[in-house]
């Protein structure tokens, strides 16, 4: 069974486009804390908090996380030095921005929220270094010349991407289905390195069944590893999944 | 002096003894007292003539082949004996045509008939001569000549006059013989000689872009854009083969939104090369009667001209438009100023719908937060194109406010956190954003990749 399991995380990640892979950081090493609060209607509060570890060179500018489910508020922790976005590039995003004191080395971000109708579920993040404004050089070639080389995007060479946990649409479905994706969701969390004990990981993927006894197992063992073998965004993803589960039973 | 009595004694000089014939005509008809119409060109008309008293030349521009050539635009039964039709063809299409006969010819009998056809060979028109003044006849029956105009507003490329019938015919019991000696009157059409040009693509061309010395440029290379033309020549549907075409290049003045610049403009060039200037050049029709020549563009846009020119042929022009299509003003808002305005580039705020967009929701939202307008400088001129601050054709430092990609934003007034607004807002925008730290007075060189 375990092989089993370590085979479909296998699988999963082989899946995941590298971009959306934990990429070397430009001077920035994160640790990305989500937690979820429900609200009622269906909303969901997902709230960050981003500790800029010891280990990074740089501060952190600003934060995203895609949001397939399009955030209904947003909330800036401090108005007057940070500010906020829901869309990036056309998708809808989360996003904070750091207008003055960045949160630098050894630093954490006050709790980062936003609000959207729908479950936990794997997103992608981006997060900017604090960067100076790159000096002067206009020589664009003609963005009709296809084989002319685009200019460097200094944003871009300044960002670090990885996993963590958002909000994503309600899943369609019956149980069985949902009880399916909580069981991929929990192949996930292990090739993420969310949950680092195999064992954990076969227990918890054995209890990701469309059964109320099965569910409530689930919800107390992760309760019981969580800080330990579970993390605190596989927490938050297989938690709120279960007892998304519990309701529809 | 023009004595028409003469030819009409001659009619008759080898059908009758001198004397009887002589008398007879004077008494029957002393003086025909109406001349023919003289062999000259007529005002309101471009004046070509083909007549018997002044030979082959047509004196203007279209030349014609007169068969038989002699004796030259005559018939007549009488030596030198041509009975046969008149055949003329132009070398290009002529219109407003006239013949007037003079000679002595019967009052009596079939005159003969102007007939007239198309570049085809197709008979188009036919016009019985009549007679000039028929109250010349008089009791021999006969007088000096006799006209036919075809109708107006048709074009010819050969007529023929058909002759008389019979040629002899009685004149008081004599055998007379008829004599038609021909004046054609015709005009050149207007449309004669055709330049007409032809290029691949016909599309507006994009600007050139050529290698910059000014360190903010130093990405770009010589990119050209280049245009194939063919000039083709043709008189009345027909190709002109070996005709020299001279060619030129002019600007229409303050096109690109380039206004009273010094210097010399870049007009781009009919041959290639990063540092080719032909402005002026002279092609040869091949036997098809066209000639190729390259156009390459400038790095500036705006409205250029190519006039061909041929000797004795009004100069035909081509606009050509060197932009970057779909460029629209920035326009006023309420939340940005437009600053930057210059007398040598009164306007110059032209970008991209992603560009314009994207200005106006970073304005907004500044706005929204600082409750202060954004003052947007430079992005691109109407048509895009090279961007020359200085007005002098020569300046380089906006290389990238070419394509409506990219704008300035003056930012030396705003604080630490209003700079930090506006960089992370941009990034999020559109495209691949950047932005770049430039200039005095400093300011955000902003960028979009659409």
């Amino acid at each position: 069974m375990l092989t089993k399991i370590f085979a479909v995380a296998a699988a999963l990640l082989a899946a995941v486009p590298a971009a959306a892979q934990q990429a070397p950081a430009p001077g920035l090493d994160l640790d990305v804390r989500p937690t979820f609060q429900a609200l009622p209607g269906g909303l969901l509060r997902a709230t960050y908090v981003v500790a800029n570890l010891s280990s990074s060179a740089d501060s952190l500018w600003s934060f995203t996380v895609d949001a397939p489910a399009p955030a209904v508020s947003i909330a800036a922790p401090d108005a007057d030095r940070w500010e906020t976005g829901t869309m990036d590039h056309g998708a809808t995003v989360a996003s904070w921005g750091i207008l003055e004191g960045m949160v630098g080395p050894g630093q954490q971000s006050p709790g980062l929220s936003y609000v959207a109708a729908g479950v936990p579920g794997i997103v992608q993040y981006r997060a900017v270094r604090w960067f100076p404004v790159p000096d002067g050089d206009e020589s664009e070639p003609d963005p009709a010349d296809s084989t002319a080389a685009p200019a460097p995007d200094p944003l871009a060479a300044n960002t670090v991407s990885g996993s963590t946990v958002g909000i994503v649409p309600p899943p369609a479905g019956g149980t069985d289905v949902l009880a399916g994706r909580l069981g991929q969701l929990v192949a996930q969390a292990c090739a993420l390195g969310w949950i680092d004990n195999a064992g954990v990981c076969n227990s918890l993927q054995v209890k990701a069944v469309a059964d109320a006894d099965g569910l409530n197992d689930m919800l107390h063992e992760l309760d019981a590893q969580r800080g330990k073998h579970v993390s605190d965004a596989a927490y938050s993803l297989l938690a709120g999944n279960a007892r998304y589960l519990l309701e529809q039973l | 002096m023009h004595r028409p009595w003469l030819p009409r004694l001659a009619v008759l000089a080898l059908a009758v003894p001198a004397a009887a014939c002589t008398d007879s005509i004077r008494q029957s008809n002393p003086l025909a007292v109406n001349s023919p119409p003289p062999a000259r060109r007529e005002a309101g008309t471009t004046g070509c003539l083909l007549s018997y008293a002044t030979g082959p030349g047509t004196g203007c521009a279209v030349t014609a082949t007169v068969s038989p050539a002699s004796p030259f635009m005559r018939q007549s039964s009488l030596s030198p004996v041509q009975m046969g039709p008149i055949t003329i063809v132009f070398s290009g299409p002529v219109t407003n045509v006239r013949v007037s006969g003079s000679g002595a010819i019967s009052c009596n009998h079939f005159v003969g008939a102007l007939v007239g056809y198309d570049s085809a060979g197709t008979e188009i028109a036919r016009q019985d001569l009549t007679l000039i003044n028929p109250a010349d006849c008089g009791a021999d029956g006969v007088t000096f000549g006799a006209a036919a105009i075809l109708p107006a507003g048709k074009q010819f490329r050969k007529v023929v006059i058909e002759p008389m019938s019979p040629f002899q015919f009685p004149v008081f019991n004599l055998t007379g013989n008829s004599t038609a000696n021909y004046s054609l009157f015709f005009d050149q059409a207007a449309d004669s000689t055709k330049i007409a040009f032809t290029s691949t693509p016909r599309a507006n061309m994009r600007p050139s872009i050529h290698v910059s010395a000014n360190p903010l440029c130093r990405r770009l290379t010589y990119v050209p854009q280049r245009r194939s033309y063919t000039v083709a020549i043709t008189r009345g549907g027909a190709p002109v083969a070996n005709t020299a075409v001279q060619l030129a290049l002019t600007a229409v003045d303050e096109s690109g939104g380039h206004v009273a610049h010094t210097g010399t403009r870049p007009l781009g060039s009919f041959t290639t090369g990063a540092n080719a200037n032909t402005t002026e050049l002279t092609v040869t029709t091949d036997a098809q009667g066209r000639a190729q020549f390259p156009y390459e563009a400038p790095e500036y846009s705006g409205q250029y001209v190519i006039t061909a020119t041929v000797a004795g042929t009004p100069p035909k022009a081509d606009t050509v438009t060197v932009s970057v299509n779909g460029l629209a003003d920035l326009g006023t808002g309420t939340s940005w100023n437009l600053i930057g305005a210059t007398a040598v580039h009164p306007d110059a705020h032209y970008g991209t719908a992603t560009m314009r967009s994207a200005l106006v929701e970073l304005a907004d939202s500044f706005h929204t937060r600082f409750t202060r307008r954004l003052e947007y400088n430079d992005v691109s001129l109407v048509q895009g194109g090279r961007f020359d601050i200085d007005g002098d054709w020569v300046d380089a430092s906006h290389c990238d406010h070419r394509w409506g990609q990219g704008a300035d934003l003056r930012t030396n007034d705003l604080t630490a956190a209003q700079t930090n607004y506006v960089r992370l807002k941009w990034a999020r925008i559109d495209g691949t954003n950047s932005y770049l730290n430039e200039g005095s007075p400093v300011h955000y060189h902003l960028k979009t990749s659409r």
